[in-house]
């Protein structure tokens, strides 16, 4: 049983315009997947369809096996948990600790763990100085860092992303990166993140792209990001080492880990060995 | 007039729990008509230092000085409407800021609130969205029913609308997909260029600091801790390492190559330029 499973949906915000159309997709039990695709694509509407804060009009999405309605909803999104774009939107507590606390206090976890809960993903997420500060009165960054936290700290089964790090910094970018990939191996956690980071995209098990409301590739991130100019098409952009590989293949150099960077180093400098 | 900051100071909620130290005696010079990047890790002061530029946020200690104008916490800011006329500051997030029926009114509103007459605010408006990419298919929509990029596109022609000489930009790529992020940076070069516009860019993006910008300052806990221009930071010196950040896409490759021996100059400009040097190598020309 597949944890995300979507068959034909469609969903338009008014009629003449469709978001979503006929897309259908699944995402396996502890994968990493990425969803990517132009601004306007349809991403954030269908991670707003699976967790039902968005009405589908036609189509189905099974969580677990379960069909999302009016009757699922609740039980379905104690499953998943959700980072937005913009922290603001989710942020309740007055405090960091507070908020962090909320989102535990409504899973039922025990009051004597929830400061030690609370303390040790405050911590993973480097905002530990800042447990007393109002959320709302943090930077971007800081609030994206507290949103991730106070969502990790619930240990959900599935975790969706929707550009939940684009206001970090590049390190403060590959902190949180690694801390969710520890949890994703820990605890089988399956990863749906809405992304433009192509490097993100390359590290993951699975990418979906998506175009005008439609998916248009699927499959395994190292084979789907090979073709530069229907990437640039698809208004996205090709990982650098792609990019560097075919200015390379134009000069007669034919390179077999377009799409790794270290695998193409390591070719490169075998070449430069060898004459 | 330059813009300049003078050992400024600034508190959040001052004599409260919540105090906080944002910018610590900042001394810092922008220099005028180019594209100065700021970077620095999260909550490093980047948003409360350019939140200064429009008078936001007045210093608590010290002075701002920005073109013609002079802001202390010792003196009354007068009008500064017509400050803001001439500094246009764009938030993160900044489509969140969006309220009018349609795309076009709410592109027009800030013209309107600067005197400009209806008509002429609506051709600048039209200019402005064409600028950033929207045609008029997109005059008539509801600014609520398009996705975050675009919503984006629609804040930044609010502010390019009103014509600026210095454009204040925190974080404007931030969620935009690869193509809409370039064209964004290429606007900006063009109305540097072009209109001689004075630009500064909250940024993450290395790559974009290399590629787009002049000069850069480095912001770590309320403190500049450089102010170069982007070639001497990248290419002399150590300052790029000692800031521990990560490096653009390009400067990564040519480094992870020299290590394996290649001999290649980090200076290379672009990456044809870098596939040929590695090609040179690669066959011992």
């Amino acid at each position: 049983m597949n944890p995300i499973e979507v068959k034909d949906l469609n969903f338009s915000y008014d009629q003449h315009l469709d978001v979503v159309k006929d897309v259908s997709f699944t995402v396996e039990r502890g994968s990493y997947t990425t969803l990517i695709g132009h601004n306007g694509s349809g991403k954030s509407t269908i991670a707003k369809l699976i967790i039902g804060l968005l009405e589908k009009e036609q189509g189905s999405i099974l969580i677990d096996g379960e069909e999302l309605n009016n009757e699922t909803v609740e039980s379905i999104r104690r499953k998943i948990g959700i980072v937005f774009q913009n922290p603001d939107n989710q942020f309740i507590g007055a405090t960091v600790r507070d908020d962090i606390a909320f989102g535990l206090e409504n899973h039922q976890v025990d009051p004597k763990d929830m400061d030690a809960i609370i303390e040790k993903y405050a911590g993973e997420v480097g905002m530990i100085e800042y447990m007393n500060h109002e959320p709302t009165r943090l930077s971007g960054g800081q609030k994206q860092r507290v949103a991730i936290a106070g969502i990790l700290a619930m240990k959900p089964e599935i975790l969706i992303l929707d550009e939940a790090t684009s206001m970090l910094d590049p390190e403060g970018k590959e902190d949180i990166n690694s801390l969710v990939k520890q949890l994703h191996k820990e605890n089988n956690m399956t990863i749906l993140s809405i992304t433009h980071d192509v490097e993100e995209v390359m590290k993951s098990d699975h990418v979906i792209v998506m175009y005008e409301g439609r998916i248009v590739k699927d499959g395994v991130p190292s084979k789907m990001m090979l073709n530069e100019q229907e990437l640039v098409r698809l208004k996205l952009d090709a990982p650098y080492s792609v990019k560097l590989s075919n200015e390379l293949s134009k000069l007669g150099i034919k390179l077999k880990n377009a799409g790794n960077m270290e695998g193409m180093v390591d070719e490169l400098c075998q070449l430069l060995l060898k004459k | 007039m330059p813009i300049a900051f003078e050992k400024v100071n600034y508190i959040y909620a001052p004599k409260t729990p919540f105090q906080y130290e944002a910018l610590k005696c900042i001394d810092l010079a922008i220099e005028l008509n180019k594209i100065t990047a700021i970077i620095g890790p999260t909550g490093s002061g980047k948003s409360t230092l350019v939140q200064h530029l429009n008078a936001l946020l007045v210093p608590t200690d010290g002075t701002v000085y920005i073109l013609d104008r002079e802001l202390s916490s010792n003196q009354k800011n007068k009008d500064l409407k017509s400050l803001r006329q001439r500094v246009g500051l764009v938030f993160q997030f900044p489509e969140y800021q969006l309220f009018e029926e349609t795309i076009l009114k709410d592109v027009m509103f800030g013209p309107l609130n600067f005197k400009m007459s209806e008509e002429d605010a609506r051709q600048k408006s039209m200019t402005a969205l064409t600028m950033v990419g929207l045609d008029e298919s997109f005059y008539e929509r509801s600014p609520l029913d398009i996705s975050g990029g675009q919503k984006r596109r629609v804040a930044i022609a609010g502010i390019l609308a009103i014509n600026p000489d210095v454009l204040v930009l925190d974080e404007p790529t931030a969620g935009l997909d690869p193509q809409g992020a370039k064209s964004m940076m290429e606007l900006f070069v063009e109305l540097n260029r072009k209109y001689k516009k004075t630009i500064l860019i909250v940024t993450h993006d290395m790559d974009h600091v290399l590629n787009y910008c002049d000069n850069v300052v480095v912001m770590k806990k309320g403190e500049v801790i450089t102010h170069q221009q982007v070639n001497d930071f990248f290419f002399k010196g150590e300052s790029v390492k000692e800031i521990e950040m990560a490096l653009p896409q390009r400067l990564r490759v040519v480094e992870a190559l020299r290590e394996k021996g290649f001999k290649l100059d980090s200076k290379i400009s672009d990456i044809k330029e870098l596939a040929n040097a590695i090609k040179k190598e690669i066959s011992h020309e």
